[in-house]
């Protein structure tokens, strides 16, 4: 992002607003960012925490559990339903249905889906380009 | 997936993507024509209509 300094800055500013103003529940989001960075094998994002999820109470034992967040007891149904629309987002779009069964719209209103898809788009997106760039 | 609908959710978050988006798209070293053919294949391959 250094020979693009403006997008770095504008990528910022609505990362910042997505954290400091709580669209969606943080600890949610964040089990999301790190799970997308670990689909991409995006280590340099994987070893950040955010702080706005940390000081929310983010436990390192779920992060260790990760990879097994559908059936760890450590995951609530709406980090669930969060991971799995997170997973789909990075793997198959086209499969994502918020409205499944234990899927977005059971734990999370319109504007918190609105929030994280957001969310989604920059962790997967900018990831995947730090991804090819620093290989 | 079943549409979430952005028409008037989180307006600022919203206005902060466009932003980021439209300098991306206007500035830059790549041309436009060279953006819209991967913007268009990778709608097709994701299946977005917009």
């Amino acid at each position: 992002m250094a020979l693009r300094p403006e997008l770095d800055s504008l990528r910022l500013t609505l990362l910042d607003r997505l954290w400091d103003e709580r669209l969606v529940e943080p600890i949610a989001l964040e089990l999301c960012r790190l799970r997308i960075a670990m689909l991409l094998g995006d280590d340099e994002a994987f070893a950040v925490r955010t702080p706005h999820a940390v000081m929310a109470g983010l436990d390192e034992g779920q992060i260790a559990a990760l990879t097994d967040w559908a059936a760890d007891a450590r995951f609530t149904g709406a980090q669930r339903a969060a991971l799995g629309a997170a997973e789909l987002f990075v793997i198959d779009v086209r499969a994502l249905d918020a409205n499944q069964p234990g899927g977005l719209t059971e734990f999370f209103s319109s504007d918190e889906q609105y929030a994280l898809l957001i969310g989604f788009a920059m962790f997967d997106g900018f990831g995947r380009m730090r991804r090819v760039l620093t290989d | 997936m079943a549409s979430v609908g952005s028409k008037g959710r989180q307006p600022e978050l919203m206005a902060d993507f466009g932003r980021l988006y439209g300098t991306f798209w206007s500035h830059g070293v790549v041309d436009h024509p060279t953006k819209e053919v991967v913007r268009m294949r990778n709608a097709r391959l994701t299946e977005c209509r917009l």
